[in-house]
């Protein structure tokens, strides 16, 4: 039909073709059971081993969620220098390693160093060669333990867990000082950042001036 | 035949017109002719559904404009239910700290009656009522990056 009368504009949706874009997850329960037994039969196979590798605390980006902290790739290498373990066996006794990252901070740098060291206590290295033990290895008493699979965890987040807290303190209130002017303070940086262009070129322009009349 | 159809013998255009016809669809079919024959009726019933409104911007990133608020009257809300009353009465001499970034909150806005008793509130924006308000019960505003 042609436009006719004031009635509603027609919005006839046609092309739906919903049967195209439908998802059953029938296979639910049956993935469940799967994944289960993947990391059953993963932990069985890597035993005494962890399951999952150490990861550093990382900050995560952006103003929205830089209030979060998250599990990063690896450890940088300035965090396994400071803590103390040669890079290259770094990967091999179950820290992860990223030689790209870099530590911007000092704060990261030294909950990551700390975190290295926590998971370095805890460690059980067994030696290479049976009976030879070497500098860094486990002692005979705590591989025995370790074989029995005693004092052993299945995933290393589980004993350093990486988790963003909402602590909540509180202290006599003279203890916290404030801003004098919070308010203003907001505005004043806001236009100090709107303006930062035109200022310049103002600076600029009043230098040009006096430079000629120097002259 | 039905009669509907046998009564019209002989009529030649059945009652629909020599000169107009009945044609399938003379005006065009659906939206046909929104901007141009039935304009008079689209702008006169439907005004603004041609075209488009406000301003372009590209590559529009979204977290840059992260800013939820709070305002004043919940913010008590936030502090741990069990300290709250022993806070109200006075009990304590001490004030509770709302960080309130952690709490998922960017700025603190000053709708709403604080209770007369400090505050410490850490935020990344805070308007002027709610500066205001915050000083006058006491409390402290400390403004974090």
């Amino acid at each position: 039909m042609a436009i006719k009368h004031n009635q509603q504009i027609q919005k006839n949706h046609f092309h739906k073709d919903w049967q195209r874009r439908v998802r059953v997850h029938f296979d639910q329960p049956g993935r469940k059971q799967r994944r289960r037994n993947a990391r059953i039969e993963k932990a069985a196979k890597v035993a005494p081993r962890p399951v999952d590798r150490l990861r550093p605390v990382v900050r995560c980006p952006s103003i929205k969620y830089n209030r979060r902290v998250r599990p990063g790739r690896g450890f940088s290498l300035a965090e396994l220098k400071a803590a103390g373990v040669p890079r290259k066996l770094a990967p091999t006794i179950g820290i992860a390693v990223d030689p790209r990252r870099q530590n911007l901070s000092e704060e990261s740098l030294k909950a990551n160093v700390e975190r290295l060291q926590e998971y370095k206590k805890r460690l059980i290295l067994f030696p290479r060669r049976n009976g030879k033990t070497k500098q860094g290895d486990a002692s005979a008493e705590d591989v025995k333990a370790a074989k029995k699979g005693e004092n052993t965890i299945r995933s290393t987040s589980e004993i350093l867990p990486i988790k963003s807290v909402v602590s909540f303190e509180e202290g006599p209130i003279g203890n916290y000082k404030g801003e004098e002017d919070a308010y203003r303070k907001l505005r004043e940086a806001r236009s100090d950042a709107r303006l930062v262009g035109v200022r310049e070129k103002r600076a600029k322009a009043k230098a040009e001036e006096d430079a000629t009349k120097k002259k | 035949m039905p009669t509907r159809l046998t009564k019209h013998r002989g009529h030649v255009s059945a009652g629909h017109g020599r000169i107009g016809k009945h044609r399938k669809h003379p005006g065009g079919r659906g939206m046909a002719g929104g901007q141009h024959h039935h304009r008079t009726n689209i702008d006169k019933y439907h005004p603004g559904y041609f075209g488009k409104v406000g301003m372009r911007y590209f590559h529009k990133l979204n977290n840059q404009f992260w800013k939820p608020v709070v305002n004043l009257d919940k913010l008590w809300s936030l502090v741990p239910a069990e300290k709250r009353d022993e806070y109200l009465a006075k009990k304590s001499d001490k004030a509770p700290v709302l960080d309130m970034l952690s709490l998922g909150y960017a700025k603190v806005l000053g709708k709403g009656r604080l209770p007369d008793v400090p505050i410490v509130v850490r935020a990344r924006y805070v308007s002027k009522e709610a500066e205001r308000k915050i000083k006058e019960a006491g409390g402290v505003v400390q403004l974090v990056a």
